[in-house]
Formats: C-alpha cells, sequence, structure tokens
C-alpha cells in the first residue's frame, strides 16, 4: 500500500463532513464507522480520529457510538497501547473525550479500564488526559446513576454538561479548524504537539468551569463550608495536576493544604496520637515532587469519584482496576496518583475519608437511620448485634442496586470486619458510654484512625463535593445496610491511615506483630500503646463525630463512599486486628441464611438416590400387588367360640418352660419398640448345659417285633372315582346305585386285569378307559383269559383284533364299540367254543351275560383263585351269579376270614341281611396286599367299572378288630415263607391247609 | 356356634393384611386361640390379634431368617427354624424380644416342626433326612432318627405318640415314653409317584392323620391302622408347592388352599367337597389353619387374608 495522502483522504470524505469537519449526521456517522474498521493506517487513523473530536452533532456521535465506533476506538486504544505510541494515544484520548458516554457503554468494553490505567502512565500528556476523561466519565455515570436520587447531581450535571459543550464547541471548533489546517501541512507529530496542547488549554478551561460549576452546586447542596472548600482545593489541584506546572492550580491546592492542615491540626488536638501522624505525614509527602504532589491531589478527585461512583453506579471494570492498579502502583510507585493522594495528603485524603467515614457512621445514626446507630453500638455489644445488621444488610443489598452490594462486600470480605470487632472488644475497656464503646472498639484499628480523619473530612472537604450525590443516594438507598458496611469501611480506612501515618512517624520501626493484617504495612501502633490511645481517640472521635454528624449530615454518605474506596487501595495492615479476631462470630446469621444454599447441592445427590429408592419400593408394591384384588367381603367382627371342639387335653398342661417364661418375663422388661424394629433379636445367653450327647437313635423297626404293620393300597386313587361334592363342576360323584348292575361286571374286569397283566397295556389298559356295556365288557375279559390260557394263535389274533378296535373307538361310543367288537368277532365265532354264546348274550339288549343264560356256556375255567378277592354281593340279581361265585378258591378264602360266615353264597340273594361295608372293608383292606404286590396298580380299572362304592364304604368302615388283630396276612410269611416272629406273629401265616 | 355345612361354606375374607413383603411361610395360632403368629421369607414375625382381627406386632429376624414358627406353651415364647446362616431351631421370647436357646443339629433345611401340646417336647424333621427329638429346657437332641427320605413328623393332641412320616410312603408311630424301642404301629402306604410329603397332621380327636402334599392330592388316614380314609383333590397345585391342609376343630372338615386363590373344603367323613372359597389371594395359598378355638380362619400367601362366617346364629 503507497503511503496515503491524509489530504486526499479527508477530500473523499468530504461529503461526510461538515464545514468544520465533523461528522455530518447519523447516516454519515455510520459510513466513518464502517470507514474506520477497516482503516489501518496511523495517518487515516488520525484523521479520523480529528474528525471525531470536530464533530459536534450529539446524535451523529452517538450513532458513531452505536454503530460500532465504541469498538473501534477500543481496539485502536490498545493497539497504540501495546505499541506505546503516546502520541496516537492522545489523539484517541482526545477523541474520547468528545464522544458522549453511558455507563453501558463504558462497560461494554475495556476502554474504560485502559483509560484508567493509562491515567498512571508516566508520560504526563496521556496521563493528564486519560485522568480527564476519567473525571468526565466519572462525572457521566454518577449523573446517570444518581439522577432520580438527587436533583442536585442531575442539576450539576447539566450545567456540567452545558458548559463542557459550549466551550468545547467553541474551542474545538477553533482547534479543528487549526488542526486540520495543520494536519495538512505538517506532520503527524507535530499536529499532535499542537492539538496537544490545544487540548490542555481546553481542558484547563473546563475544569475551571468545573469547578466553579460544583462549588455552586456545593452551595445549594447546603454542605458545609468546610467541604466546599475541600472540594474546591481538590477540584483545583487535579485541574491542575493536568496541567501538571500550572500556577492557577498550585494555588488552590496549596490552600487547599494549608485548609486540611489545620483541620487535621485540630482533630489531631482531639486525638494526640493521630494528630502526629497528620502533621508528620504531610510534611514528608511535601518533600516530593510537586507535580507529585499534584497528581496525588488530583488523583483524590477521581479517588472520591471513583468510591462514588462504585457504590452509585457500581462499574465493575473501573473499580477493580482503580482499586486494585493504583494499589499496586501505591505500592510500587507513588507518583500514581491516588498513591500519590493517600501517600502525601495521607492525612488530608485519610482523614478526610476517616472524618467522613465517622462522620456517615455517626450522622446516619444521629439523623434518623437507627441501622447506622446500631452497628456501633454493637460493635460494644459485638456478639449480640452484629448478626442482626448482616441480615438487613443482605436484604438491602439484594433490594437495592446490585453494584453496591457487590462492592460493598467485597470490602466486607477481608478480615478487617473480624479485627475492629476484634479490637473493639479490647477498646470497649475504657468507654462508658455505647456510643464510646462503639467507637472504642473499632477504635484500637479503626476508631483511631476515624477520629484522626474525622477533622479531616473537613479539611478534605474537595472530595466530597463529587461525593456528596453519591453519598446522598446511598443514604436514601441503604439506610441500614450502608450503616454496617460503612463500619466495616471506616475500619478498613482506618487501618490504612494509621499505617500511613505510623509509617510516616515511626518509619516502619515499630511493626506490631498484629496477626490480623498481613499487609505490607506494619501496625502502626501496638495493641498496649494504641490502646490507650484508642481510647481517647474513640472518646475524642465520638465527640467529633457526633459534631460532624451534626454539621453535615450530607456528607457522611459521600465520606464514606470515598472511605470505601480508599480503603480498598490502601492495602496497609490492620495492627488491631487479633483481638477482634478472638471474635468470629457474626456467622450466626449468616449460617442461617447459607444453610439453604449450602444444602441444596448436597440435597440434590440424596434426593436422586432416594427417588432411587422409592422408585424401587414402588415398583416392586407395584409388582406385589399387581395382581392383588383380595378385597374384604365381610365386616370384621369379633368371632365367636366354637361350640364343638375337641379338646383332649388341656394344652401344655405339663409344660415346665412355660413357668420358667413366665418367672422370666416378670424380671424382664417387655421390649416396646417405637420407632424401629431392631433386624434381630439379642442372642440367647450361654447355654451352661454341656456337650453331653446322651442323644437317642430313634429305630425306623421295632427290634422286638412287636411293631403292627399295616399295608394299605389306596382304592381310589382315580379321580373319577373320589366322591365329588355335585355342588361342584357336576363332577361325577361316587355312582353307587348303578353300580349295583354293574358290580360284576367289575369284577370281571377286575379278573381280566389280574389275569392279563402279561398281556401289555393293549387290551387290559386300553380296555380300562372305556366305558363299555356291562356284557360287553364281560365279552372282552373272558375272550382275554382265553386268549391268556389257551395261548392259542387263533385266541391270540382275535385278541389283537379286538385291540385295535378298541384303540380306534371313540370311547365314549358304547353302541358303535358293540358293533365294531362284534364284527371283529364274528370271523371267530365258529372257532372259539363258547364266543358265540358270548356274544348273543352281548347282543342280547345288553343283558348280564351272566344272566342270560350264559352260566352255562361261561368259561368256568377261567375263573382262577384271584377273582375271589373281589367276591361281592350282588344284591338284587336272585340267582344270576356268575358261575366263578361258586368257585371260591381255598387260597383267597382263609378259614378264619371273618368275612367268612356272610360270604355271599352262590344263592344268596343281596339284602338287608348283608354285612355291608364293613365286612367288605375288611375283605379289601386284608386281601388287598396279595394284588398289591403284583403291580402297581392294580386295580385302576375294576374302580371305574364300579367298583368304587363297595371299596369306599369297606375302606372307610372301620375294622372289626382292634390293632394287631389276626386278620390280614403275614406278608413276610407270604413272600419269604417264613416269618421271624413265627408263632407270636400278629398276622396270619396261611397254612396249606388254609 | 357349631360348625356346620352352612357355616362353612359361608366363610368369607373379612379382614386382610399385607404386612410382609414377601410369602409368608408359615402360621399358627396360638393355643387359645386369641392371637396368631406369623412367619414370612421377608424375616419378619408378625402376631396378629384374633379377637380385634388386627395386626398386633412384628418382629425381625433379619439375621437367621424365619420359618416354620410355632408357639411354645408360654404364651410369648415361640419356636421357629432358621433360613440364614444354618438350620439351627431357635427358642424365642416374643416378650423381649430375645432368644432363649439355639438347637443346633440339623444340617440342612428344617421341613417339619411340631412342638408337644402337653409338654416342652418337640419334634423336627430336615432335608437331611433326621427327624430329631428335642425339649425345650436343652439344647441337646433326645433323640435322632436316620430316614432316607423327606421326612414329616407330628405329636398326637394327647401329647403321648407321634407319628413320623417317612419316604412318603409309610407313617410310623411311636410312643414318647419308649420311642427308642422303635414304633409300635407302622403304616405302608402306597407312594404317590408324583408328590411328596409335606405335612402330617393329627386331627383334634387323634383318630385321623391327614397327610398333605405337594402334588394334587391329600390324604386323610385312620390314625390306627393307617386304612387310607380319603384322598382329597380337586384343587390347583400346578407348582408342586407344599400346601398346608388343616383340620377344623372339630375335625369334621379339612381345609386346603390352592395356587389359584382358591380355598376348598371338604367334609372328613363323606370326603365330599364341601366348598370352594373364593378368596383373590394373588399368589398360593401355602398355609391355612382354623382357629382352635373361635369362629375363624387364616390363610395366607404374601397378603394375611381373616375369615369369618357370613351367616350369624
Amino acid at each position: 500500500m503507497p503511503p496515503i495522502d491524509p489530504q486526499q483522504l479527508l477530500k473523499a470524505l468530504g461529503p461526510l463532513l461538515t464545514n468544520s469537519g465533523g461528522i455530518k449526521g447519523a447516516q454519515e456517522a455510520s459510513r466513518i464507522a464502517s470507514l474506520m474498521k477497516d482503516a489501518t493506517k496511523l495517518v487515516s487513523r488520525c484523521i479520523y480520529l480529528n474528525i471525531l473530536r470536530v464533530t459536534d452533532s450529539p446524535s451523529a456521535l452517538e450513532k458513531f457510538i452505536e454503530v460500532g465506533g465504541w469498538d473501534t476506538m477500543n481496539t485502536w486504544l490498545d493497539f497504540s497501547r501495546n505499541d506505546s505510541n503516546d502520541a496516537l494515544l492522545g489523539e484517541i484520548l482526545q477523541a474520547y473525550l468528545n464522544l458522549p458516554v453511558s455507563v453501558t457503554l463504558l462497560k461494554k468494553n475495556s476502554a474504560a479500564k485502559t483509560i484508567k490505567q493509562l491515567s498512571k502512565a508516566e508520560n504526563e500528556k496521556i496521563k493528564t488526559l486519560s485522568s480527564q476523561l476519567v473525571d468526565a466519565w466519572t462525572k457521566t455515570i454518577r449523573g446517570q446513576n444518581n439522577k432520580e436520587e438527587s436533583d442536585d447531581k442531575k442539576k450539576k450535571k447539566k450545567h456540567k454538561e452545558k458548559e463542557r459543550e459550549k466551550s468545547d464547541k467553541d474551542k474545538e471548533n477553533d482547534k479543528k479548524e487549526r488542526e486540520e489546517k495543520d494536519s495538512e501541512k505538517h506532520k503527524r507529530s507535530d499536529k499532535e504537539s499542537k492539538e496537544h496542547h490545544h487540548r490542555d488549554k481546553d481542558r484547563k478551561d473546563r475544569d475551571r468551569h468545573k469547578d466553579k460549576d460544583r462549588d455552586k452546586e456545593r452551595s445549594r447542596d447546603k454542605s458545609k463550608s468546610s467541604n466546599e472548600n475541600n472540594k474546591d482545593s481538590t477540584k483545583s489541584s487535579s485541574s491542575s495536576s493536568s496541567d501538571h506546572p500550572s500556577s492557577k492550580s498550585k494555588d488552590p491546592s496549596s490552600s487547599s493544604k494549608k485548609i486540611s492542615l489545620p483541620e487535621e491540626a485540630k482533630a489531631s488536638s482531639s486525638t494526640p496520637s493521630v494528630s502526629t501522624p497528620a502533621g508528620t505525614v504531610p510534611s514528608s509527602k511535601t518533600d516530593t515532587g510537586a507535580n507529585k504532589e499534584e497528581e496525588s491531589r488530583r488523583r483524590p478527585k477521581t479517588v472520591k469519584q471513583l468510591n462514588t461512583r462504585f457504590r452509585s453506579t457500581g462499574l465493575f471494570d473501573e473499580d477493580d482496576e482503580d482499586e486494585v492498579e493504583p494499589v499496586k502502583k501505591k505500592l510500587d510507585k507513588p507518583p500514581i496518583k491516588r498513591a500519590g493522594l493517600e501517600m502525601r495528603g495521607e492525612d488530608l485524603i485519610e482523614k478526610k475519608p476517616r472524618l467522613q467515614l465517622t462522620m456517615p457512621t455517626l450522622t446516619p445514626a444521629s439523623v434518623d437511620l437507627g441501622n447506622m446507630t446500631p452497628p456501633e453500638v454493637q460493635h460494644g455489644r459485638i456478639k449480640i448485634i452484629p448478626p442482626p445488621k448482616r441480615a438487613p444488610a443482605h436484604e438491602i443489598q439484594e433490594s437495592n442496586v446490585f453494584m453496591d452490594a457487590l462492592q460493598q462486600s467485597s470490602y466486607t470480605h477481608g478480615p478487617l470486619k473480624k479485627k475492629k470487632k476484634l479490637t473493639s472488644p479490647s477498646a470497649t475497656t475504657a468507654p462508658s458510654s455505647l456510643l464510646r464503646g462503639s467507637h472504642s472498639l473499632s477504635p484500637p484499628s479503626a476508631t483511631s484512625p476515624p477520629q484522626a480523619t474525622s477533622p479531616p473530612e473537613e479539611e478534605t472537604g474537595p472530595t466530597s463535593p463529587p461525593l456528596l450525590s453519591p453519598t446522598a443516594a446511598m443514604a436514601q438507598k441503604l439506610p441500614s445496610v450502608p450503616s454496617f458496611y460503612r463500619d466495616t469501611l471506616e475500619d478498613m480506612p482506618e487501618p490504612t491511615e494509621e499505617k500511613e501515618d505510623n509509617v510516616e512517624e515511626e518509619d516502619d520501626g515499630p511493626p506490631v506483630v498484629e496477626g490480623m493484617d498481613t499487609s505490607e504495612a506494619s501496625p502502626p501502633q501496638l495493641d498496649q500503646s494504641d490502646a490507650d490511645i484508642s481510647m481517647e481517640q474513640s472518646e475524642g472521635l465520638s465527640n467529633e463525630s457526633k459534631e460532624s454528624s451534626e454539621n453535615s449530615s450530607d456528607k457522611a454518605p459521600v465520606s464514606e463512599g470515598e472511605q470505601r474506596v480508599k480503603s480498598t487501595k490502601p492495602k496497609k495492615s490492620v495492627s488491631w486486628a487479633r483481638e477482634s479476631q478472638l471474635e468470629e462470630y457474626f456467622y450466626f446469621e449468616l449460617d442461617e441464611t447459607e444453610r439453604e444454599n449450602v444444602n441444596r447441592p448436597k440435597s440434590f445427590m440424596e434426593m436422586k438416590k432416594e427417588e432411587m429408592v422409592l422408585d424401587k419400593r414402588a415398583m416392586e408394591s407395584a409388582k406385589r400387588l399387581n395382581n392383588d384384588f383380595m378385597v374384604e367381603v365381610l365386616p370384621w367382627k369379633r368371632p365367636k367360640l366354637i361350640d364343638d371342639v375337641i379338646e383332649v387335653v388341656e394344652p401344655g398342661c405339663n409344660s415346665q418352660e412355660k413357668v420358667v417364661q413366665t418367672e422370666r418375663e416378670r424380671a424382664v422388661l417387655c421390649a416396646l419398640f417405637f420407632n424401629k424394629v431392631p433386624d434381630t433379636p439379642n442372642e440367647p445367653d450361654p447355654d451352661m448345659a454341656g456337650e453331653e450327647n446322651d442323644m437317642k437313635v430313634i429305630p425306623l423297626e421295632d427290634e422286638n417285633g412287636s411293631c403292627t404293620e399295616y399295608e394299605h393300597t389306596y382304592n381310589f386313587d382315580d379321580p373319577s372315582s373320589l366322591p365329588y361334592d355335585p355342588e361342584f363342576g357336576g363332577l361325577p360323584l361316587q355312582n353307587q346305585g348303578p353300580a349295583m348292575n354293574q358290580g360284576h361286571m367289575g369284577m370281571n374286569n377286575n379278573m381280566g386285569n389280574n389275569m392279563n397283566a402279561n398281556m401289555g397295556g393293549g387290551g387290559g389298559g386300553a380296555n380300562m378307559g372305556y366305558k363299555m356295556p356291562p356284557a360287553l365288557s364281560h365279552l372282552l375279559n373272558t375272550l382275554r383269559q382265553q386268549a391268556q390260557e389257551t395261548q392259542d394263535p387263533l385266541m391270540q389274533n382275535l385278541q389283537g383284533r379286538l385291540t385295535h378296535v378298541l384303540q380306534s373307538t371313540n370311547p365314549q361310543d358304547s353302541g358303535m364299540l358293540m358293533d365294531r367288537i362284534l364284527n371283529a368277532l364274528e370271523p371267530f365265532k365258529n372257532q372259539i367254543p363258547g364266543l358265540s354264546g358270548l356274544i348273543s348274550s352281548v347282543t342280547n339288549n345288553g343283558m348280564d351275560p351272566n344272566m342270560g343264560g350264559g352260566s352255562g356256556q361261561g368259561p368256568r375255567g377261567m375263573m382262577g383263585p384271584n377273582q375271589m378277592g373281589n367276591p361281592r354281593p350282588h344284591g338284587g340279581l336272585l340267582g344270576s351269579h356268575p358261575p366263578g361265585f361258586n368257585m371260591m378258591g381255598p387260597g383267597n378264602m382263609r378259614p378264619n376270614m371273618q368275612g367268612g360266615p356272610n360270604m355271599p353264597g352262590p344263592n344268596m340273594q343281596g339284602g338287608p341281611s348283608m354285612p355291608g361295608g364293613p365286612m367288605m372293608g375288611n375283605g379289601g383292606g386284608n386281601m388287598n396286599p396279595n394284588f398289591y404286590n403284583r403291580g402297581p396298580r392294580p386295580n385302576m380299572g375294576e374302580m371305574r367299572m364300579g367298583g368304587p362304592p363297595q371299596w369306599r364304604g369297606g375302606g372307610r368302615g372301620r375294622p372289626f378288630g382292634k390293632r394287631g388283630h389276626k386278620n390280614s396276612v403275614c406278608q413276610h410269611f407270604v413272600k419269604k415263607g417264613n416269618c421271624r416272629y413265627g408263632d407270636g406273629c400278629q398276622f396270619i401265616h396261611p397254612g396249606p391247609d388254609s | 356356634m357349631k360348625l356346620v355345612d352352612d357355616v362353612v361354606r359361608s366363610l368369607r375374607v373379612s379382614k386382610i393384611f399385607r404386612e410382609n413383603t414377601d410369602r409368608i411361610s408359615s402360621l399358627n395360632f396360638s393355643a387359645n386361640g386369641e392371637t396368631l403368629l406369623t412367619s414370612s421369607d421377608d424375616d419378619s414375625i408378625v402376631i396378629y390379634d384374633c379377637l380385634n382381627g388386627t395386626p398386633k406386632r412384628t418382629l425381625n429376624s433379619k439375621k437367621y431368617g424365619v420359618d416354620l414358627i410355632r408357639y411354645t406353651h408360654a404364651q410369648n415364647t415361640a419356636l421357629h427354624c432358621s433360613t440364614k446362616v444354618d438350620d439351627t431351631i431357635r427358642y424365642l421370647s416374643l416378650h423381649d424380644n430375645k432368644y432363649i436357646r439355639y438347637f443346633p443339629g440339623h444340617t440342612k433345611k428344617v421341613v417339619t416342626l411340631c412342638m408337644s401340646p402337653i409338654d416342652d417336647a418337640f419334634i423336627s424333621g430336615s432335608m437331611d433326612k433326621t427327624i430329631r427329638l428335642w425339649d425345650l429346657r436343652s439344647q441337646n437332641c433326645q433323640g435322632v432318627m436316620y430316614l432316607s427320605g423327606r421326612p414329616v413328623a407330628a405329636f398326637d393332641p394327647e401329647g403321648l405318640i407321634f407319628a413320623a412320616g417317612v419316604n412318603s410312603e409309610s407313617v410310623k408311630l411311636y410312643d414318647l415314653r419308649s420311642f427308642d424301642k422303635g414304633p409300635f404301629t407302622t403304616f405302608k402306604l402306597p407312594q404317590d409317584k408324583e408328590c411328596d410329603w409335606t405335612g402330617l397332621k393329627f386331627s383334634p380327636d387323634g383318630k385321623m392323620i391327614l397327610i398333605s402334599t405337594n402334588g394334587n392330592v391329600i390324604r386323610l388316614i385312620d390314625a390306627f391302622q393307617g386304612t387310607p380314609l380319603q384322598a382329597f383333590m380337586g384343587f390347583t397345585n400346578h407348582k408342586g408347592i407344599p400346601l398346608e391342609a388343616s383340620f377344623t376343630p372339630d375335625a369334621r372338615y379339612v381345609f386346603s388352599g390352592s395356587t389359584d386363590g382358591k380355598v376348598h373344603c371338604w367334609s372328613t367323613e363323606s370326603g365330599v367337597k364341601m366348598a370352594i372359597l373364593q378368596s383373590d389371594h394373588p399368589g398360593p395359598i401355602q398355609c391355612i389353619q382354623f382357629n382352635p378355638k373361635y369362629m375363624m380362619m387364616a390363610s395366607a400367601c404374601q397378603n394375611m387374608a381373616f375369615w369369618q362366617p357370613a351367616v350369624d346364629d
């Protein structure tokens, strides 16, 4: 890029500019702003800056800022600062001066910070410019913040602004014209230098105007005369400082010094210790260069402004930087404005803040803000009072401007609070009155300084004026809270002052051990030596404070603000802290409020866990109760006693342990559980009984053989044979009646099963599931027996066919079954003897084959002895007994069998004389073993066929004899052929004869 | 009030307790019928007041678990077996929630436990295939019987005899005075193919023995000769769960639960099913007993239900 010709550029920009060189209007401003963004060359930048400086119309400037000019300026500022291009910096700063500023704007970027820092730069031009900027901005900010609260401030601002504008316009116009010309003709450096000069002049003028305005305003505000003086001096000093060695500025500054000194002297007179440092300090600092002094004087302005700003507006960036950086610089370099102020005018400045501080505390209290007084009083009472203050403070903070809260809190955070309070107790000793006590408390660290400062207050009037508005606002807004913080703030500045004072006086000679402050500065006064002084001071302070409060109610708040700012700067250690540290309880109340906050994060995880558990439980219960539809159908009533309870013995009649326990319960208290039942009962007392093992083995068999053994079989395993209540689902009830006619069949069936046990499940098994007409089943059984007996292949063949038929036929359809069976038998009809007879009997309308003349044809030989196992009476069947009945084999019919006499004879007619159940029961019971041992369930089939009634009757009947009577066969004897009991056996040993 | 058919058929649930979070494993009425003691798989012991129909007290036995809980003769003492740690039987004083004595010996889960009706003897059977005879006053076992299968055992109502069911096929009766001489009577019964005997009870009159199984049948046999008297069936037990069956105090009826929430009742005389009572128990009714003195019945799955007749006379 070729070097830019400034003139060309200006020409190009001509349409956008007014005759004077300023921006025409809002539209052009946005244009310029965009152009500026792209401007990288110094030439172009300088031109733009000059244009800005000359621009008159506020709307254009606002537009410019709005469109991004503010940021652009900031980037330039940073750039130039990094480049350490002081000339450009100066240009930029001047341009800044012309820009309208608002709080939001200042917060927008770091311009404010940078400029604040620049105000401490070495280059005095820049320093003055930037400090000017800072002053102007702080004013605007204050004005914005306090507009609502204080009309006075508004007025001030308006006046200032108007005046500024006027003066600026006039002068700037001239300047711009000149500058334009210069820029065209001369190099940049020349321009800059000239511009600087011009600007300086302008500034001076402005400052003067401002000061005058302020003075007027102050007078309006009814501020004290002293304050006015102070303010004037400070402001004048600031203005003078900006101009460096301006005779005008010097005069006011010197006057301010003088004024301050006498005032200090007054204060010191009240408090000897303080007074001494005050005197020394000024002298020491006055030694430093006049420039420094001037700068420092200027500083106070900024400091004050900043303080006030912070309170009211709460500009974070500026505050932080102002506070922090100045402090640092103070430490390092005294020349820094603030540091200088403090260093040099320690007495003045510090005392001023102190005075203000003390004043505010006193004033608020005395005036009407009960809060103000209580804190101090609290100092005396330390423990009790502090907490209540804080609570209100919190509330106020929240309700009021956020910025204020932040600042205040930042101040309060330090250990200083504790120190004060700690010191307070020590100091409390002397003071009789509460006020004194309160002061005395603070005095060791804080009170003494405040007293000293109190006088300065009056002297330091200069600081107060700018502060006035903010402080007033503060007082209005935060009556209670501010008071509390004021205390802390007061304490803060006090130590610093003391430090300085002490340092000056003692020259760091006696650094007190006070652990309170780790700060560099040595605590000016030791506890011991200071204690007395502090006492005195406190008294004096209290008096002074009262006076001051009476004098200036308005100033008090301002002083607070100043104190805060200063306090932060002072970094000095507080010597009085140690005792105060001993007491730190303020946290009582804080705890309460904090508990919630503290608990929240904790409770979150806990809540999570709890919820998990609850969910689990809910799931389980839901699972469990999912199908739980149980409902109480009846209302509960006290149950009645049952009448026919069978009680054989009195329960527990022989129990000894019962007695033991009753005794025990007399001595031992009943366990009552109100909250949680223990998981496990208590362990038993150690049992003293030894491990003597007299355990007997209980044999399974009777050693003596005297055991009565019974073997039984279930006769009613088949569900269909079981008794069912007709009420329930129409399940088959035992069919007692019809069984009489089928009983015969049952018998035959049984025979068949027994006989053909080895024939496999084919016929026999299948047979069992069918409901066949009696005649047919008889036929089948007969055939089966024949087949087994004869082993005739023909019979086998027949059997196979029958089996096939049975298996392939619906068991329930007896008619079809019969037809099929008959068809199957037809081929064999003539081949097998007796078959035709059987068939005919079957076809004879289902008549019992044994009745239909079948007896003659019946296979007599088939009837084995075993079929006698089921001898039954055929009630109603006269003379139609199957042949088998006449053939009762000796093997089954024991001679001594009880049923013997009652056995149904062949010709016997079933009738009332029949023994019935009992007899049969016996029979069944005793005879079954024979069957039983042959197969698992030999009687299954027969049960279905009609046996049940009889069997069941038998089963239920009581045996005739008692236990052990010889009514059954000895199993051992039958099986093994012998019995170890021999003749002594209780069971029958069937002999060959029997 | 007499227990007659109509009364039995009119039994209805009149109280439901959901005190337990798990299956109720056993219950036992006190001899006077005024309280009911239950054990649960959630390791809690709940005592109910049967007259007021309320839960009376709850104790925990988290450490050892609790099963087969039985009153002893003192009013506030109980005997229970463990489900945790070991299979020791524990004698607990409910009065002060303290164990009085332990009865170690069984090495596997105890499946049957019966208190003598008259004195301090009790008998226990375990899956370790032993039956042991004890006395409350001594931690030492008084007698042991070695079996070849799962045992069941019970005292007769007079407290003179105890019956041991062996291998689900025979019942042996021992005289307490000479149990070391062997059984004086043995009943051999056909072994049921599909189920084991899980409980054995004498009827209150001592004339019958009720054998409950984990299958679909309950058997009633004569107490003198073992003659099979009845087989009660028709209830569902599709899970092979040991379902308790109980006599009424007059020995005329037998009640049994089922897995489908129904309660079945049979007459011991006729074997006829008297009633199927709907309870809506959500789980299998494993425990059911009739109060020995009062006209009420208790059934339990996870929930405890008290039954009362709907009829008044």
